[in-house]
């Protein structure tokens, strides 16, 4: 069933119980397990006979590998194996499978397992062991030694493009890989006459920092491997099975009926779980050499420096505007810092560009796009993916026009705010759009402007508004008609049901969210409909929890399997009643008619359940589902074509106090309206726009990723400052903006792209408070104070 | 050097052998199977291991176990009763007070001290209270209103005697 | 993480605890509570064959309130009841708020103040308080006990003055009279699990509004907590204006050499000083409100 599936059957908003339901009789499924700590995580599996894993790691930033001795290592008692780069082929991995981006068809992975003859960041592994206990292990990698001769290494992208620059990466051609550069226009008019007739020109440079995941959870995987069936089993902590699956696959150069990817709970992704981490492909391989379990559990450090994390960007941009406000015509440079390997180095730089037309109606964009490899830790996803940091110099640009032109800042955004159903030069199609709405109610919850005059010396409220996709386009790999999840939901005789999907679940919900829709259209209790701990051999395909895909393209697929299922027993129960099939329902345990004159007919769930499948000469009852956004990569060549099947549109406002002498801020208030569509649970869309909310704080005021010579120095929870409880501000939440009429029961994104307004928001009330002209985040108290100092704002004594 | 260590744990007398340089968190993961107090940072920095040594919340990752002995240990695992939760249990699962689940554990923990110690705290004790455990979902807020709602519960004090 | 292998030693008096520390040398550390042993040990900052614990031996679990000699914290006294104690908010509160600083809830738990200062980082919250407040170590060897002013305690980044087979049992506070006051402010970036940029201690000794002694201290600006001797010199014996305590400020500042580190640089932490150095004294002289710890 495509997403063209029979509507008729849908659930009817007025039949809706369980979606927006404010009593509670939404629940969410793994509440127990996670309250009692019976939640497993990967790295909770354990067996008696389990190894330790343990990897050795690069010593430099950049440097050939003259020689690996692992001798002494292996005559250490306990030592089970040790794998170095010559355990594994050629094939490298990394980043998005071969259907990645908008490239059909080609692996974009670059990086080797284990290092065989160069390392070109500290966190490249050069070796792995596995043993008895993780003293042993590590002991062991200690005991390791590695000679190598260093080579020449770039830690800053502006350096990494020059003529002439020395290569990051001896496989490069360049330091900007083909698919990590996109330049391109969006006409609607003619770019140069649109600037040369402006009022006004925004111009200015921004940059914005690194941070990192740092999901409490860190990466984790336990493997077995089963010689019979020749059948590696794997729990790794990822949000995307099917990536690990395919690149495991690639990797050992055996089809994927090798790979049983299992999917424990996850303890956060936001980004940073999609890929396979390369301690996966080790302990599969150890696995198999010893015939034992083993474990990988990276510690909080390895954490830091191994794993991918937020772009750092330095950003160009020009926007032209006419007196009253409106948007002619924008110019758009981005540089990214990608560290030393790809990691998806199609959507940073894809998306990036992107955001420049969001969240307003532009006709005219000149972008051009960088990835640069540099020797240092890998860039990603994350939360909010390129748009924490665009947006926050789009909307930084927003009010300093505003002050230039002397139009409030909300009227401004409201002037250019995308509309409902606008179709812009690039192709992209607005379905439900309430940034308008989005930007009254952040104006009435601050009383602007009539609070700008009641403001103290050192008060600000600030404003930042931002459009995201909801749901990103493309599979992560080459999948039929580009589906993104495939859902199944089964009901035996005694009328339980089974739903065999693979949302995969990082604390999102996502597995909730399945049991939700089903039970809701075949008028069920939550209860009632059991979530398989599902894995890539038991349910069917989905492309993992990024992108803001998991609502919109995993919910609709798991929708359309329980409309399925409906449908063809209502077929048959009407069938049984001369019915038309399309005026029977499903309500409360019961199938009901609205057939006229044929209201009293009903029959129990379970009854019409044991019915259709005597009417089927016993074949169980079973629905299948399926969701795509098809589209291409056209508007990047200059050619229409629409990113996301819909966009979702938010306005953050905050309020603080700057302390003029230390640069500290206390935000007193934070609130944010997000148009999520229809929100499917209150509470889960309260905790992703708090959590958001917090991320984006986080963001820009409290955490930065700190390196030197190519070496993070701040990798510990003491040193990278991820905000405590005392440090997060009243938040208040608004989201009740109308239906999506594509989103499941009309829902869109929530808790990706909200994290993107923050930024903006409180740089634009920093702004407000001392008047600071600000072009780079993060707003620790320190970079205030310098602000402050260097913008002539306070006395400095010496 | 291998030891004997005797201690209550959930309520249970239990002897174990360790080593002098065995940390409480792995004696609970890796021997007694206990992994519902989690590993985060190992440094007690994040809180997710946190776990009540005589009704005090205290980081296990940097808790040796020969400092344990003669004193009652109690984790997650040993919250609920014969199938009840604990109300604060209950108003974490009422509130939706948690998203990847990873951090609930060491919060409950916190949390459960701080109702043991004081009923009825104000939002800012409360924000004190976990302000070593760092939750990356939630933004806190979720997790704030649950305590109170626990501590509103007219119970609570009969339950955790 | 791997803790590294040690052997771990209970000994039940204080006399033995001294004397194992004199026969195992420098492989040995004492620990109370551990939450300044066992982070540093398990990331290799730290190298020690023998643990010793301190928890078995009896008696240094106190804290008590003398007229004539002041606070006394025993050795195993914890930060989380230093902070919670109703005898320290009425008798000096900013003790009770330097503890509080210290880490997180769940550190405070295991770790002492004793320990605190033991661990001698230049960030060490509760230094700056003993030392504005002008306490006393107290500190058992094997030969004969001795004390010294905690000013005296702190020898380099972590180092004390404690010589072999040494160990402090204790800390003494002297009482505040009711024209003395004092106050603890640390600057970070979080209001929890942070290390302080600076940490300002103030003690005021007033007579009306002039000043009549006073000391200040300064954490994370040298390789121990310091006085600020010349800012104090500048406000003794006189009014406590704004003016006069920009002035003593800035020459707190100029007077301190902090180092750049991951956390700030010095030109912030000077001017930081410069801050909180007034902070410290006017919320001295304004007091700490009943709960507002």
């Amino acid at each position: 069933m495509n997403r063209y599936a029979d509507k008729n059957y849908f659930r009817k908003p007025e039949d809706y119980r369980l979606v927006s339901n404010k009593e509670s009789k939404y629940v969410h499924i793994e509440a127990y397990e996670k309250v009692t700590g019976r939640a497993k995580y990967a790295g909770d599996y354990h067996a008696p006979n389990m190894l330790y894993g343990k990897a050795k790691y690069s010593a430099h930033a950049h440097a050939k590998i003259l020689s690996i001795d692992t001798s002494k290592a292996e005559a250490l008692p306990g030592v089970k194996c040790i794998l170095t780069g010559k355990d594994f082929g050629d094939v490298r991995q990394g980043g998005h499978g071969k259907g990645a981006g908008f490239d059909r068809g080609v692996s974009d992975g670059d990086e080797e397992v284990l290092c065989k003859e160069e390392v070109c960041y500290y966190g490249d592994l050069v070796a792995a062991v596995c043993a008895t206990s993780e003293a042993i292990a590590k002991k062991a990698v200690d005991l390791i030694e590695v000679e190598y001769e260093p080579l020449p290494a770039h830690y800053n992208p502006l350096d990494a493009i020059k003529d002439g620059a020395a290569l990051v990466r001896s496989d490069l051609q360049s330091n900007i890989g083909n698919s990590s550069f996109t330049k391109g226009t969006v006409k609607g008019k003619d770019f140069d006459e649109e600037f040369a007739s402006a009022d006004y020109v925004e111009v200015g440079d921004y940059t914005a920092h690194k941070t990192v995941h740092a999901c409490i959870e860190p990466h984790a995987c336990y493997a077995t491997y089963d010689s019979i069936k020749d059948q590696y089993t794997i729990i790794p902590s990822t949000t995307s099975s099917w990536n690990n699956q395919y690149w495991l696959s690639q990797v050992f150069e055996m089809d994927e009926s090798h790979f049983h990817v299992i999917r424990p709970f996850v303890g956060g992704g936001f980004g940073g779980k999609s890929n396979c981490a390369p301690h996966y492909f080790c302990a599969c391989k150890m696995a198999q050499r010893t015939g034992h379990p083993v474990r990988f559990v990276l510690t909080r450090e390895e954490e830091f420096f191994t794993m991918h994390g937020r772009h750092p960007f330095v950003m160009h941009i020009e926007t032209a505007f006419k007196k009253d406000g409106e948007i002619l015509a924008k110019k758009a440079r981005y540089y990214l810092d990608g560290g030393a390997y790809g990691k998806g180095m199609v959507a940073p730089v894809k998306l990036s560009a992107l955001w420049s037309a969001f969240p307003y109606k532009i006709d005219c964009i000149d972008f051009e796009t960088r990835r640069v490899y540099t020797n240092k830790a890998i860039n990603g996803a994350m939360r909010g993916y390129t748009a924490c940091q665009v947006q926050f110099a789009n909307e930084v640009a927003m009010n300093r026009t505003a002050e230039a032109l002397g139009i409030d800042p909300l009227d401004l955004r409201r002037k250019n705010a995308l509309e409902p159903d606008y179709k812009s030069p690039a192709g992209l199609v607005v379905t439900s759009c309430a940034m308008k709405e989005t930007l009254d109610d952040a104006q009435a919850y601050m009383h602007w402007p009539e609070s700008k005059n009641s403001l103290k010396p050192g008060e600000g409220i600030g404003f930042s508004s931002v459009a995201f996709v909801s749901g990103t386009a493309s599979p992560i790999l080459e999948t039929p008609q580009q589906i993104q999840t495939n859902a199944t939901v089964r009901v035996d005789f005694h009328g339980v049901v089974s739903v065999y999907s693979n949302l995969h679940d990082n604390g999102q919900g996502a597995d909730t969210l399945s049991v939700m829709i089903v039970a809701e259209e075949l008028g069920l209790d939550m209860n009632d409909v059991k979530l398989v701990q599902t894995s890539t051999f038991n349910a069917g395909y989905d492309s993992g929890a990024y992108g803001s895909r998991v609502t919109f393209l995993g919910g609709n697929a798991v929708r359309r399997a329980a409309v399925e299922t409906k449908k063809k027993l209502l077929e048959v129960i009407a069938a049984k009643w001369s019915a038309d099939p399309a005026t029977l329902d499903l309500i409360d345990h019961k199938v009901v008619c609205r057939d006229m004159g044929k209201e009293d007919l009903e029959m129990p769930w379970r009854e019409a359940v044991f019915t259709y499948m005597a009417a089927k000469g016993g074949d169980e009852l079973i629905g299948v589902g399926s969701y795509y956004h098809r589209t291409n990569s056209a508007q990047y060549h200059g050619k229409p074509s629409n990113y996301a099947p819909s966009y979702v549109f938010s306005t953050s406002a905050c309020h603080l106090d700057v302390d003029m002498e230390t640069g500290n801020i206390d935000i007193h208030d934070f609130f944010f309206a997000h148009d999520c569509g229809q929100a499917l649970n209150p509470k889960a869309v309260e905790g992703q726009l708090e959590g958001s909310i917090y991320s984006g704080i986080g963001y820009s005021i409290f955490e930065e990723i700190k390196e030197r010579d190519g070496k993070i120095i701040n990798p510990t929870f003491r040193d990278y400052r991820m905000p405590t409880a005392l440090d997060m501000p009243p938040i208040h939440t608004k989201y009740d903006y109308p239906p999506d009429p594509e989103g499941p029961f009309g829902a869109k994104e929530c808790g990706e792209g909200t994290a993107a307004p923050i930024g903006g928001a409180v740089a634009n009330a920093i702004t407000q408070a001392t008047g600071l002209r600000i072009s780079s985040l993060p707003l620790d108290p320190e970079r205030i104070w310098k602000m402050l100092r260097d913008q002539g704002k306070i006395k400095i004594y010496d | 050097m291998k030891r004997i260590v005797t201690f209550t744990l959930n309520g249970e007398p239990k002897e174990v052998i360790t080593e002098d340089n065995t940390t409480l968190l792995d004696l609970l993961r890796d021997s007694l199977g206990l992994t519902g107090t989690k590993k985060g940072c190992e440094e007690g920095e994040c809180g997710a291991c946190t776990v009540m040594i005589n009704d005090r919340p205290v980081n296990s990752c940097i808790t040796l176990v020969r400092d344990v002995e003669g004193c009652s240990v109690v984790t997650i695992e040993g919250l609920e009763k014969n199938g009840v939760l604990t109300p604060l249990q209950q108003q974490f699962i009422d509130n939706w007070a948690f998203q990847c689940g990873y951090c609930t554990p060491g919060m409950i923990m916190s949390a459960t001290a701080l109702l043991n110690r004081n009923p009825h705290p104000t939002e800012r004790e409360i924000r004190e209270a976990i302000e070593g455990n760092l939750c990356r979902c939630t933004g806190y807020a979720k997790i704030i209103d649950a305590i109170q709602a626990a501590a509103a519960a007219t119970n609570w004090e009969a339950e955790s005697k | 993480m791997v803790l590294p292998e040690f052997e771990y030693l209970v000994p039940t008096t204080i006399e033995e605890a001294s004397n194992l520390l004199v026969e195992l040398g420098s492989g040995a550390r004492v620990m109370a509570g551990g939450t300044d042993t066992i982070p540093p040990m398990k990331d290799g900052a730290l190298k020690a064959d023998y643990v010793l614990s301190l928890t078995r031996i009896p008696g240094l679990d106190y804290l008590e309130y003398d007229e004539k000699e002041g606070l006394k914290i025993g050795c195993l006294t914890k930060l989380f009841d230093i902070q919670t104690s109703p005898l320290v908010h009425e008798k000096n509160p900013a003790v009770s708020q330097a503890a509080k600083y210290v880490a997180s809830t769940q550190v405070r738990n295991r770790g002492t103040m004793v320990g605190n200062i033991c661990n001698a980082s230049p960030s060490c919250d509760t230094a700056p308080i003993l030392i504005a407040c002008d306490a006393t170590i107290k500190i058992h060897g094997p030969e004969k006990p001795r004390e010294v002013k905690a000013v005296d305690f702190f020898k380099g980044v972590k180092r004390t003055c404690l010589e072999r087979g040494e160990i402090v049992t204790g800390i003494v506070i002297p009482p505040l009279a009711e024209n003395e006051h004092s106050a603890y402010i640390k600057h970070s970036v979080r209001r929890a699990l942070d290390l302080a940029i600076v940490g300002v201690a103030a003690w005021v000794q007033m007579d009306g509004s002039v000043c009549k002694d006073c000391r200040i201290a300064l954490g994370a600006v040298a390789t121990t907590p310091i006085r600020a001797y010349e800012a104090e010199k500048v406000l003794i014996g006189k009014a406590l204006t704004d003016e006069l305590l920009n002035e003593a400020s800035i020459i707190a500042m100029r007077n301190c050499h902090p180092i750049s580190d991951v956390r700030a640089s010095a030109e912030y932490r000077r001017d930081m000083i410069r801050v909180f150095v007034k902070r410290s004294i006017k919320k001295a002289l304004e007091g700490y409100e009943e709960g507002s710890i």
